[in-house]
């Protein structure tokens, strides 16, 4: 069976990492010199060049180190990994690179949701093919989770929490025993791993939360919380770098200027901690603002700019986007974003800051 | 003081210039590995001379340091200039390079000396800027550099770096077994190391002014070795190294050998005014001292790792941590055990250290046990403090690996003076504390008893651990014996584990123990800010602590306090109490010396927010008000030094009169200013006769203008609370009541009932029955109408049932929310 990944001459919106980075992987695979852990494509020490940048490699991911290193540990061992965290905070990317430089392939996902049945986590039949031969292997369809387990490779799960806890729990059996039963075929009826076989799942912490989840399961997964990025200059970069990506592939060309980038990250940042930077304390929104919302902030003002006035959008564009795309509709948040202008974005010296202020009557009353 | 070996006279320091070698070993406070590599030099090289990044003022009694203690220690060093106690720790643990540098290079017979500034000159803090001192000032390029390196070597934090670096550097050999000689290469791996970090640290920054100055004084230190001796070994920490390389040559070349004399440590001021002694420190201590206050996080690990090797400090870190969880319930199986370390085992592979360091063990086990979403990045990923939001269980293990216990002082070292002092009034007024318990009863009454409770009350105020007052009696005294003014008091005491260090502590207050309390009560007294209760609370432990003459310095610490108080009540409260004191003293002492001024501050500010009251307000705020006002008639008699007694009686007339008071308030103003004489028609007094009978008429008369169903119970309630005579002495009040009540519908008078019944429930039982009578004669009442009117009517049983019903009734408003923090009215 072929994997469904697009290969690197085909035009498509969005190829995944593989196929993205495709060189890079090449290139350390040639000139890995460190242990593979069975199953792998790449040493441990690889796959963290590969995402926290090094070795020729450029850094896709900010996070502690010491993130990466236990995650790799994690899969290379029994346990699955579960990324936990804020929305927004990446945790999906993270996975994608980390199956794209483990296995090659990043694309065995399951998206869970409420809808998401035990059928898309293990198998379903062509009923065609049922009706006509009986259960056979050819009328199996195998869900990405059970290929997974024949190649030996990652698969991702996707917002598991999502998925009722029934239906979570039918993982139970697969991770521990690494064997997938099919009790419907005469013979050849039990599916073992391969080697390098493991499973990445994410969980956001605002909808469900992991609290339903069983502590069977919880025992079959190491938790890593991934945090929003600590640094403001690095998260500065990464939203410049972001938007500029996304920019390009509007084709449009002009870039946000950095005052107006700096207004709206520091604003995020100090919305999301309830610490502004000369440390004193505001607060912060219930709803979230993620570095993930401040590139889409980043890039609506951009193309607004772009397209309704010609110039590359102005740190007042930023309230508006604001008010829409981080408070969403929640009044007290909107209270929250114009206490925070009025009473700190005000004494905040530079004309960025002064149109970042001056465009308060912009949030809805 | 000159440990082992003699000096070359000057003849022969030209010629020892030429040949004289000084090593610089960089450290890392509390490092094992560096500890070991300064352990290893004086062995190999056996230097003449050790020079000890340590204050130098410790020097004359560096033989203190050579007794036989059981570590952590810390030298403890305070100043205390103006008033302003500042106070340093710098603790001192078995592998801490400083103190193997020192005990080994005694043992060697080199000369030992500390060659730094003495702490009190730079290093003190008060414990103000302890709390919020979080980073180094001033280090620019040290962060700079640092954070490059963990970037490249992909670490955390500047904790995981140095262990990566450094600790995980295999040791060949536990550290007091003697290598053969497998062991060199890896110290020279060591040394090398450690001369590129701090050399790439430093670079050729100058440091800040402080750093400048540390490092000239050390510089000096070492340019005078060098003229001394062949082989200098300098231990200092690894910041200063570069510098210090770079300096003490320069100071040579600059001047004749002969001029270089052994430095001098600066002297303070005021003899008494710094100090420096050792204290017993625990290990938890030295874990909450870590970062840059010279302490560091988990102690034990790193003990383990001295004393055993890294594999077996692995092991019992593992160990220990299981153990702790599990004794704290952390549900920690058998196949969480093995992931742990497996995964421990996996880091520290992926990682390349030969066996799992502090940082793989610690991670491995926030990989295996903790399944939920995070908060906070963990306590050691990041320079964080440890903070409510981290997981229990991190927290948990981080205290396994800091270690229980304390170190132990050797008897025979010096104590600071406060000590002597304490044991020496201890002895002179009999009691001798020890390592039992001792429960001691003592009455303020006997003559014998006061100096041993003072003793006490000096040593709780200095926070002693071992005088712990249990309760204070008053047995047979009268009911209404103020709490604070009971005689007997009920102590324990005992030399527990807190004694020695408290006290070695407390020495940077005073010399002697009287003079030591005395500013650490001025201290709280300011620190009591804008509470009355804390402001009463110390002022009541001055006095029993026998600290008499505070007086006007204590009034004028609480200043600023006082300038923030808002809460009248709370104040009225301690003005009650303090006078209450003023007045009949304490057990025969006058306490009207040092409670005056702080009286006085108080009565200004109780004027000032009495002035600011307007509109009724809560039933709690009218009682603040009508409390308020009554201070001012205990403290008017008092005529206190400093209290314009006219100016409050103007004020209290002037409040009584404006309409724009609440009416309680106005009718406690209008009692107190009616009881001391400040009615009537002004300054030109008559005759005594026509000023009372006027003051009389314009109680009268603002009693009339009070609305009868809205006011005229709250203006009651407050002209009762000091002045009862009005009513009971003449008819005017009680027939002007009498006129507005009869005037009264039904329902107008059971809104108005609970504050009449409020105001006349100040009266007394005998004084009740004067009102009957006068109510009686107004009324024109025959003898047995006048017994009626006080009787029960329904008996005793109706009253019972009622009281019980209304109980019932404000239980319910209680229950449903509509008596928030309720106060019945008396």
């Amino acid at each position: 069976m072929n994997t469904s990944t697009p290969s690197s001459n085909t035009r498509v919106q969005r190829p995944p990492a593989e196929v993205l980075y495709a060189d890079e992987l090449a290139r350390l695979a040639k000139n890995d010199s460190g242990p593979v852990p069975p199953g792998w494509r790449l040493s441990m020490r690889s796959v963290i060049s590969f995402i926290a940048g090094g070795n020729g490699c450029r850094r896709k991911f900010v996070c502690a180190p010491s993130l990466l290193e236990r995650a790799m540990v994690t899969l290379a061992s029994n346990r699955a990994l579960l990324l936990v965290g804020e929305p927004g905070t990446a945790k999906s990317l993270l996975s994608e690179l980390l199956a794209a430089a483990i296995c090659g392939s990043s694309t065995l996902t399951i998206q869970g949701s409420a809808a998401t049945t035990e059928d898309q986590i293990k198998y379903g039949w062509n009923y065609a093919l049922l009706l006509n031969d009986g259960p056979s292997p050819r009328a199996l369809v195998a869900s990405p989770l059970l290929r997974a387990m024949r190649e030996g490779r990652l698969v991702r799960f996707e917002e598991i929490t999502r998925c009722p806890p029934e239906v979570q729990d039918g993982l139970l059996s697969i991770l521990s025993e690494r064997l997938l039963m099919v009790p419907e075929l005469a013979e050849d009826n039990a599916v073992f791993a391969a080697p390098g076989f493991n499973l990445v799942a994410t969980a956001n912490t605002r909808d469900r939360g992991v609290n339903e989840m069983s502590a069977a399961l919880k025992r079959r997964f190491a938790f890593e919380t991934v945090f929003p990025i600590a640094d403001h200059d690095e998260e500065l970069a990464l939203v410049q770098s972001e938007v500029a990506r996304l920019l390009a592939q509007d084709g449009v060309p002009v870039q946000p200027s950095p005052e107006v980038l700096e207004v709206l990250v520091t604003a995020f940042r100090e919305l999301r901690t309830g610490i502004d930077r000369e440390g004193q304390a505001s607060e912060r929104l219930s709803t979230v603002v993620s570095t993930a919302e401040a590139v889409s902030v980043a890039h609506a003002v951009t193309l607004r700019g772009h397209y309704l006035r010609g110039d590359a959008g102005q740190a007042g564009d930023i309230v508006e986007a604001l008010a829409g795309a981080a408070a969403k509709d929640n009044a007290e948040d909107l209270k929250k974003i114009r206490r925070y202008i009025e009473q700190r974005a005000s004494r905040r010296k530079g004309e960025h800051w002064r149109a970042f202020h001056a465009a308060r009557h912009l949030l809805p009353e | 003081m000159r440990h082992g070996i003699c000096y070359p006279n000057d003849a022969v320091i030209a010629r020892n210039l030429l040949v004289t070698e000084v090593r610089v070993i960089g450290v890392r406070h509390h490092s094992p590995a560096c500890a070991r590599l300064v352990r290893r030099t004086i062995a190999a090289w056996q230097p003449q001379a050790v020079l000890i990044e340590g204050p130098s003022d410790f020097n004359p009694r560096l033989a203190e340091l050579l007794l036989d203690h059981q570590l952590p220690l810390a030298l403890y060093s305070y100043a205390n200039e103006d008033g302003l106690p500042a106070r340093c720790w710098f603790p001192l643990l078995d592998h801490s390079p400083e103190w193997i540098a020192l005990r080994d290079g005694h043992a060697s017979g080199a000369a030992v000396r500390f060659i730094d500034l003495p702490h009190w000159r730079y290093r003190t803090l008060s414990d103000d800027e302890h709390r919020r001192t979080v980073a180094r000032p001033d280090r620019s390029r040290y962060a700079e550099v640092s954070a490059l390196l963990c970037q490249r070597f992909g670490c955390d934090s500047d904790e995981a770096l140095w262990d990566h670096l450094f600790e995980s550097v295999e040791s060949v050999e536990p550290n007091n077994v003697a290598p053969e000689d497998g062991g060199q290469t890896s110290y020279d791996e060591l040394a090398r190391r450690l001369d590129l970090y701090f050399a790439e640290l430093r670079g050729d920054e100058p440091g800040s002014a402080q750093d400048q100055a540390r490092e000239a004084q050390m510089a000096q230190w070492i340019g005078w070795a060098a003229t001394q001796h062949e082989r200098v070994l300098v231990v200092c920490g690894g910041w200063h190294k570069p510098a210090l390389e770079r300096a003490w040559p320069r100071l040579i070349d600059a001047s004749t050998a002969s001029d270089i004399t052994e430095p001098t440590a600066p002297q303070p001021a005021d003899e008494r005014a710094a100090g420096c002694y050792l204290v017993p420190f625990a290990y938890r201590q030295v874990d909450a001292l870590g970062g840059y206050a010279a302490g560091m996080a988990s102690p034990m690990y790193y003990q383990w790792i001295w004393q055993h090797g890294a594999a077996a400090a692995a092991r019992r870190a593992t160990s220990a941590l299981v153990q702790r969880l599990r004794a704290k319930q952390v549900a920690l199986s058998t196949a969480d055990f093995i992931a742990f370390e497996q995964a421990a085992a996996g880091l520290a592979r992926l990682r390349g250290h030969a066996v799992p360091l502090r940082i793989d063990l610690l991670d491995a086990l926030q990989s295996t046990l903790l399944k939920e979403a995070q908060d906070l990045p963990p306590p050691w990923s990041v320079p964080s403090l440890l903070h409510p939001l981290h997981h229990p269980v991190l927290r948990e293990a981080l205290l396994a690996l800091t270690g229980e216990g304390s170190g132990q002082l050797h008897g025979d070292t010096p104590l600071p003076q406060l000590l002597h002092d304490v044991l020496a009034r201890c002895r002179a007024c009999g009691i001798s504390p020890s390592r039992e318990t001792q429960a001691l009863v003592l009455d303020r009454r006997r003559n014998e008893d006061t100096p041993r409770a003072r003793l006490l009350w000096q040593l709780q105020v200095l926070g002693v651990g071992g005088a712990r007052l249990l309760e204070t009696k008053a047995p047979h005294a009268a009911r209404g014996l103020a709490p604070e003014l009971r005689f007997e008091e009920h102590w324990q005491l005992k030399q527990d584990e807190r004694w020695f260090p408290d006290l070695i502590e407390a020495a940077v207050h005073g010399a002697t123990l009287e003079a030591a309390a005395r500013q650490c009560l001025l201290l709280k007294l300011e620190a009591a800010g804008d509470d009355p209760a804390a402001l009463t609370q110390g002022l009541l432990q001055a006095m029993r602590a026998g600290l008499t003459e505070l007086g006007d310095e204590a009034a004028a610490r609480l200043d600023r306090g006082l300038a923030h108080c808002h809460d009248h009540g709370a104040l009225a409260a301690a003005a009650q109490l303090l006078a209450q004191l003023c007045q009949a003293g304490f057990w025969g002492e006058d306490a009207r010396g040092q409670l005056e001024a702080t009286l006085v501050r108080i009565a200004d500010r109780l004027l000032w927010l009495l002035e600011g009251r307007a509109g009724p307000g809560s039933p709690q705020q009218m009682q603040a008000d009508v409390q308020a006002v009554a201070v001012f008639d205990r403290l008017l008699p008092l005529a206190l030094e400093g209290l314009d007694g006219g100016f409050v009686r103007e004020t209290l007339a002037r409040l009584a009169r404006s309409a724009a008071m609440p009416p309680a308030l106005r009718g406690a103003a209008l009692g107190v200013a009616f009881v001391h004489e400040a009615l009537g028609s002004g300054n030109s007094a008559p005759a005594p006769g026509a000023a009372a009978a006027s003051a009389q008429a314009e109680v009268l008369s603002i009693a009339r203008s009070m609305p009868p169903r809205d006011a005229l119970g709250d203006f009651l309630f407050g002209l009762f609370s000091c002045a009862r005579a009005l009513a009971t002495e003449s008819g005017a009040i009680v027939q002007a009541v009498q006129a507005a009540l009869s005037g009264m519908g039904d329902e107008d008078f059971l809104v108005a009932l609970p504050q009449l019944r409020a105001a006349f429930g100040w009266f007394p039982p005998r004084e009740r029955g004067q009102l009957a009578a006068l109510i009686a004669r107004h009324l024109g009442l025959d003898r047995g109408h006048e017994q009626q009117l006080l009787a029960l009517r329904g008996g005793v049983g109706a009253l019972l049932n009622g009281r019980r019903i209304e109980a019932q009734a404000l239980a319910w408003a209680h229950e449903l929310g509509l008596l928030p923090g309720t106060e019945t009215a008396p």
